[in-house]
């Protein structure tokens, strides 16, 4: 491990690959430089919960108080999207700490210095959620996590109703033959259904992984160019849009959550 | 026409969806003004809604951008 002196605290100006550095194998399996700051992450995150579930009291420190007001904002988000606070309150322990995460995954990179430390002549550290692997692998499990919910609530032919919608045509045609034919389109509907569900995941993950490389990507060619004052302010909206994506990633999974498992309103059911 | 060509024009088309996005983000911003305008009470609460707007508005141009480089 070193650290480059001729560019400590400098954004590195080569484009930055698409795909993560491989830094050496565990067994078999390849340890990228996403993964290693994705794990390093996690365990800072271990030790911040402990830390506060430890040091809870009901005359609040300093922190104790900071880490209240996160909550608070965080259920009064998730109570605009789902609409009452015992949904917020059951979902923000898997938004709340989506949140946390990818802001905080989103932002790491940002350290002065973090990006100079390599190894090999391959940066040690790297935006953890800069690897469509990392942010695939979330917005599917999210996904899945929106379908187990959906089977929860409805039951398994309930969830399966929804896509393949046989009971709708059956009822419709018993009401007759221009209800029938629209509710063949409902059936067409449902199926594409299908296919939204997969460009759920695609969107999801895309948008996280995109807007994060683009902004590596940008800062290189900025800094390529103008050495000293541009990249400053890109840096700063990266600041930006690093805890803007990951709130449209947290609120969308919300949002996903709470539309699989909405009964439907009586009385717009035909 | 060489490989080489034929990818320059396709990044050269997705440089394209650029106006798409431009054209949604503004429309956007633009009907947000316009509600604050009338009701500047809630001007904390639609602010917010909008940056969230513009944010997946601005998803398809990132996808564009992907594209770009995957091509």
């Amino acid at each position: 491990m070193m650290i480059k002196n001729n560019m400590f605290l400098q954004v590195p100006s080569a484009q930055p690959e698409v795909q993560p550095e491989i830094l050496f194998f565990l067994g078999h399996l390849p340890i990228t430089n996403a993964m290693l700051m994705g794990v390093l992450m996690t365990a800072l995150f271990l030790c911040f919960a402990i830390y506060t579930r430890r040091s809870l009291k009901s005359i609040p420190s300093k922190f104790q108080t900071g880490v209240e007001i996160l909550v608070t904002c965080f259920i009064g988000l998730l109570e605009q999207i789902t609409g009452n606070r015992k949904a917020a309150e059951d979902l923000l322990p898997l938004i709340g700490a989506l949140f946390l995460f990818l802001g905080f995954g989103n932002l790491i990179a940002l350290f002065p210095g973090l990006s100079s430390i390599t190894y090999d002549g391959m940066s040690l550290f790297r935006t953890p959620t800069n690897d469509f692997n990392m942010t695939f692998s979330i917005a599917f499990a999210m996904v899945m996590l929106t379908q187990i919910a959906s089977v929860r609530a409805w039951g398994v032919f309930g969830h399966l109703g929804k896509y393949f919608k046989f009971k709708d045509v059956y009822l419709g045609f018993k009401k007759g033959i221009g209800v029938g034919f629209l509710s063949i389109i409902d059936f067409l509907i449902g199926l594409l259904d299908i296919v939204s569900e997969i460009a759920k995941v695609v969107s999801l993950s895309l948008r996280l992984f995109g807007n994060m490389y683009a902004g590596d990507v940008l800062a290189a060619i900025l800094l390529g160019s103008f050495a000293i004052a541009v990249p400053a302010p890109w840096l700063a909206m990266n600041l930006l849009v690093g805890v803007l994506q990951a709130m449209v990633f947290g609120s969308l999974t919300a949002a996903y959550y709470t539309l699989a498992i909405e009964k439907p309103d009586p009385a717009l059911a035909h | 026409m060489e490989v080489e060509s034929a990818r320059l024009i396709a990044k050269g088309l997705c440089t394209i969806t650029m106006g798409g996005s431009g054209i949604g983000e503004g429309y956007l911003i633009g009907k947000a003004l316009e509600a604050i305008g009338r009701n500047p009470k809630m001007e904390g609460s639609i602010f917010s809604k909008m940056i969230i707007g513009v944010a997946l508005a601005e998803s398809t141009a990132i996808y564009a951008f992907v594209a770009f480089f995957i091509v």
